[in-house]
């Protein structure tokens, strides 16, 4: 059974490019354009890595990480921010959110690949 | 209490002046008045009284000239102070508030607008680009699965169905062979019967002869041979018969023998034609799967060009998205754009409608702008174009950082 990964970008384009490589490498796409959606997105079913942006409207990355390391069903989702964002703080702030990898844009889709495949669950 | 420019000046400038100088006359007078009456008491008092007058002139003239002279300064602080507003003013070329005021916020709005067109732009050819990805992989593996190995396996179906019609044609090919051996067999038999029937004619001659020859002899027997010439002649009749029905025996062998020929010529005919017939289509239908196969393999060499090909345009189209990431960066670039715009229209109008305490505009703060600005960066490239370096475009070689 494939793996679900959840896009969480305020730009389709961009959601677009990431899932493409994904569903390439055999991996099951769900999407959210900020925050609120990608929480909504969730849904209770098993996600087993999150891509995320940082600046997106309604509810940022940094703040969605927060709200969904207190859901008991994803505390340990590993997730990855994909952001234009290359400023030392907003890691810091990642970091302690409990991101487990930052990807400033523009990425390749082979480097990216290889950071999910390190961090994806079992 | 605040000091003007004019009032320092004025302090400066006056002071006990003229009463120093009504002072100083008065005393001259009275020095002169002395000196000339040898000091008696009318001169002295003369002296004592030009020294006062001296003094009381001295402050007058001062006290009038101060407030004159109060006066005149203020109204040269007055100008100098206008003068010093409309220079301060003037090291902005004029109108540039007006223009900045009215001129930003158009191409805010041009930038905005701009921005918006790109977003929607790029959007829209991303989302066509990813319906085109998405077609050609179901092109692909519609084609990988069945076009491809359909062919294959309908040309080695007609192969073998073909080899089939073959085999069974050679089987009755062979069939003849053997029912024409047979006949040959049968032509070897009537060659025995035509013999047997030489055989016959032989005996009947002979019986024949033996019968005359009985005759013959019955005859000379007289009277007690008559019934033995009467079998004689019965034996002679019958070997007469007997010859006759071997002359029709043989006849009937050579039409039957010549049937046969004639029919074992047309089977050996026949053979020939049939296995000619055979090698002939032997031959077309190895031409025909020979040529079905060609056109399989090209068709399958065709599908599989067709295959490398889609794939090599699906990737193209994936690089050309991961390209589009630029709209992004350039959406929050022009995002920053458009903020730094509005606060500078801001704290320009701010500073047109406010005064300070002389009168004069407050200055725009020019360092909170760009601590703010800074602030809404989120791109390396705003960093560097902030610091004043050109910024390069970004690579896609950015490294990715584990916590």
């Amino acid at each position: 059974m494939s793996k679900t990964i959840l896009i969480v970008d305020d730009s389709s384009s961009l959601r677009n490019v990431v899932k493409i490589a994904l569903v390439d490498a055999g991996y099951d796409v769900i999407e959210g354009g900020d925050g609120t959606e990608g929480i909504k997105a969730l849904d209770g079913r098993k996600v087993h890595l999150i891509i995320s942006d940082v600046n997106m409207p309604n509810m940022d990355g940094i703040s969605m990480v927060k709200e969904i390391k207190k859901m008991a069903n994803y505390q340990f989702t590993p997730i990855i921010m994909l952001t234009t964002e290359a400023g030392d703080d907003l890691k810091s702030q990642g970091k302690a959110a409990g991101v487990k990898a930052w990807v400033v844009k523009p990425f390749k889709p082979d480097q990216m690949l290889n950071a999910v495949s390190k961090l994806i669950m079992p | 209490m605040k000091i003007t420019l004019g009032e320092a000046v004025f302090e400066s400038v006056s002071g006990n002046y003229f009463l120093l100088a009504g002072l100083s006359m008065g005393l001259t007078g009275a020095g002169l008045i002395t000196l000339q009456s040898s000091l008696n008491f009318s001169a002295v008092s003369m002296a004592g009284t030009l020294v006062v007058m001296g003094a009381v002139v001295g402050y007058l003239t001062g006290k009038y000239h101060k407030k004159e002279q109060k006066r005149v300064i203020d109204q040269i602080t007055e100008e100098f102070e206008s003068l010093l507003r409309t220079s301060l003013s003037d090291t902005s070329p004029k109108g540039l508030d007006e223009a900045c005021q009215k001129i930003l916020p158009v191409i805010d709005r041009n930038i905005k607008t701009s921005r918006r067109l790109t977003e929607e732009a790029i959007i829209t050819l991303s989302d066509r680009f990813s319906v085109l990805v998405i077609k050609i992989d179901e092109a692909v593996k519609s084609s990988s699965n069945d076009h491809e190995d359909g062919i294959v396996e309908m040309f080695n179906s007609s192969e073998t169905q073909l080899k089939e019609v073959l085999a069974t044609y050679k089987d009755s090919l062979d069939e003849k062979t053997v029912l024409f051996e047979k006949m040959r067999g049968l032509s070897n038999s009537i060659e025995s019967l035509q013999d047997m029937s030489a055989s016959v004619a032989k005996i009947s001659d002979q019986t024949n002869l033996l019968a005359l020859n009985a005759s013959i002899e019955a005859a000379r027997a007289g009277e007690y041979g008559r019934g033995f010439a009467v079998v004689a002649e019965e034996v002679r009749s019958l070997s007469i018969q007997s010859g006759e029905t071997g002359n029709e025996m043989q006849e009937r062998i050579i039409e039957i023998e010549s049937s046969i020929n004639e029919t074992l010529k047309m089977v050996d005919q026949a053979c020939v034609n049939d296995e000619k017939v055979m090698s002939g289509s032997k031959e077309t239908i190895s031409a025909v799967l020979g040529d079905l196969k060609g056109l399989t393999q090209s068709i399958s060499g065709s599908a599989v060009k067709m295959k490398t090909s889609s794939k090599e345009i699906r990737n193209e189209i994936s690089d050309i998205l991961v390209s589009l990431q630029f709209q992004d960066r350039m959406s929050q670039i022009l995002c920053s754009v458009e903020s730094a715009l509005a606060l500078t229209c801001e704290q320009i109008e701010q500073s047109v409608n406010s005064r300070d305490e002389n009168g004069m505009h407050r200055p725009v703060d020019v360092e909170m702008l760009l601590e703010k600005l800074e602030q809404s960066y989120t791109t390396t490239e705003q960093l560097m174009n902030h610091d004043g370096e050109t910024a390069v475009e970004a690579t896609e070689d950015n490294e990715i950082e584990f916590f």
